[in-house]
């Protein structure tokens, strides 16, 4: 019974954690734009997430090693020094969209702007990491992130025509803008497949004492918990392309994606988004920032940990606080939420190749993964969908910065 | 047998009461007129992986280390007679770390900062 409940817990935070800044505005633009067309790229993104995310585990629960701290001692320092820097500036700029978003929701529902709500988040963000524990953090704010199932509802109570929409998860080339056709694409996969999120699970799998009993329970959180946070990025889609590519809107702004629940919910959708929205940011900054902490501290072998003291993992603590200042100041000097978001994602995408392959080699190293290595239709996958992400990322982001 | 660059350099170090204190960021070897090389020691600090990366940003380090008052500018060096065990996971080494110089951020830390916030401890 335990074990049923454990999995549900499991799958619950994984679906209540999935929908962020990233996934939210990079679906909406995507339905916007481009109808349905662009919904096999979400199934393709969550694909090689749920690889990732139970490779992730999987590592964890048999080598006792965090990513961080198996890359290291594998590919030794020289060599890890590049990864560590590359997932930390991503994760930061990640962090930084993610901040901007819990700022903007405030300023939706407020209206006082944005950069005055940048310091009195950064210090409830910092407040629950000092004084919380991992567990009220990861099922906290994953339980108060299942407001994001609005989107699902709203799918259907907009009835959308499920035939089309299953049309959409056949790949196919744009029929017009193709640059930004793949732009959007590449952002996707940037937002599904964000670094920190399978850094981050291998740690959380070591706080909470994983080992090969918990092998089966993490391949279903995998795939089921994935599976449906990905379903959630495809409703927004849908609903963005229902609500938005009829009126010929183009998303500029967050303050357009705040009304694509209102033709579902009436009034009520403006404010049932601005709470799916904020706190599904939250709950990223929450993550973010202890992933970075966590990177780091298993880079450099210090003690690590959110569920003792800060006393007793200072440089880890410290790690923390300082990834929150540094993340917050694009927020404080203006820049765009919307903007930092896309720009962020697509560098999550150009990333992977860094963050992913030496992964990719430790899940087939018997002195980490045992008799566990991966199967030959995992590694396709990944280095397949990776791959593909870099490329598209490289080719696109200088003529979406060009061509703004 | 061990194997020096597989199982030891990078590795996770624990001391005798299981604290996490760092990792091998380097291997000290004596290398003397007669016999073979031996394992005298294992490195741990910024600078020996600074100089791994590339000798002058060790010597940059170094010195801005000197500059800002730092304690002593080298890297702290546990003796291959207090490594205790080896494994999979990390090494156990025969220290208090809270003792040692490779404590004195996390000390520093711990009592100038957080012990002034509230809830830190």
């Amino acid at each position: 019974m335990t074990k049923v409940f454990e999995v549900a817990l499991g799958i619950v935070t994984s679906i209540g954690g999935f929908l962020e800044a990233g996934s939210l505005a990079t679906s909406a633009q995507a339905g916007a734009e481009f109808g349905f067309q662009l919904l096999w790229v979400i199934a393709l993104g969550t694909l090689c997430l749920i690889f990732l995310v139970e490779m992730s585990g999987r590592l964890a629960a048999v080598s006792h090693h965090t990513i961080a701290s198996a890359m290291r001692e594998r590919f030794g320092f020289n060599f890890f020094v590049v990864p560590l820097l590359t997932v930390a500036l991503v994760s930061l700029l990640t962090l930084g969209a993610e901040l901007g978003g819990v700022c903007m929701a405030l300023q939706l529902a407020t209206g006082v702007a944005l950069q005055w709500w940048a310091l009195p988040v950064m210090v409830l963000v910092w407040v629950l990491l000092w004084r919380g524990s991992f567990g009220l953090i990861e099922k906290g704010v994953s339980l108060l992130g299942l407001v994001t199932v609005a989107f699902l509802v709203a799918m259907f109570r907009l009835h959308a025509p499920l035939g089309e929409v299953a049309a959409g998860l056949v790949p196919r080339l744009p029929d017009h803008d193709s640059g930004r056709y793949w732009f959007l694409a590449v952002s996707i996969l940037g937002a599904s497949l964000t670094p920190y999120l399978f850094y981050f699970y291998s740690s959380g799998a070591i706080e909470d004492h994983w080992d090969k009993k918990d092998l089966g329970t993490n391949r279903m959180v995998a795939t089921l918990g994935m599976s449906f946070g990905g379903i959630l990025a495809a409703a927004v889609l849908v609903v963005a392309a229902m609500v938005f590519l009829p009126r010929g809107v183009r998303i500029e702004s967050y303050e357009q994606v705040a009304l694509m629940l209102i033709d579902a919910f009436g009034h009520w959708g403006f404010w049932l988004f601005v709470a799916a929205f904020g706190i599904a940011c939250l709950g990223a900054v929450l993550e973010i920032t202890l992933a970075v902490a966590y990177l780091v501290a298993q880079g450099f072998g210090w003690n690590w940990g959110e569920n003792v003291k800060p006393r007793d993992a200072a440089r880890f603590a410290a790690t923390y606080t300082l990834a929150l200042v540094v993340a917050m100041l694009p927020v404080v000097a203006g820049v765009d939420p919307l903007r930092l978001t896309n720009v962020s994602m697509v560098l999550s995408a150009a990333s992977l190749p860094v963050a992913t392959l030496p992964f990719l080699v430790l899940m087939n190293d018997p002195t980490y993964v045992k008799g566990h290595a991966n199967g030959r239709f995992g590694n396709a996958v990944v280095l397949v969908v990776i791959v593909l992400a870099c490329v598209l990322a490289v080719v696109s982001l200088p003529l979406e910065l060009v061509g703004g | 047998m061990v194997r020096l660059a597989h199982d030891v350099l990078d590795s996770q170090l624990v001391d005798r009461k299981g604290r996490p204190c760092g990792k091998a960021d380097g291997i000290v070897l004596l290398v003397g007129e007669h016999g073979a090389p031996r394992v005298v020691a294992l490195e741990v600090g910024a600078l020996t992986l600074a100089r791994r990366l590339h000798p002058r940003l060790s010597r940059w380090l170094a010195r801005w280390g000197r500059r800002l008052g730092a304690a002593a500018p080298h890297a702290y060096r546990i003796p291959w007679s207090q490594v205790r065990r080896i494994d999979e996971k990390e090494i156990t080494v025969d220290i208090d770390a809270a003792a040692t110089p490779l404590w004195s951020l996390e000390r520093w830390l711990a009592e100038r900062v957080i012990d002034r916030l509230p809830g830190g401890a």
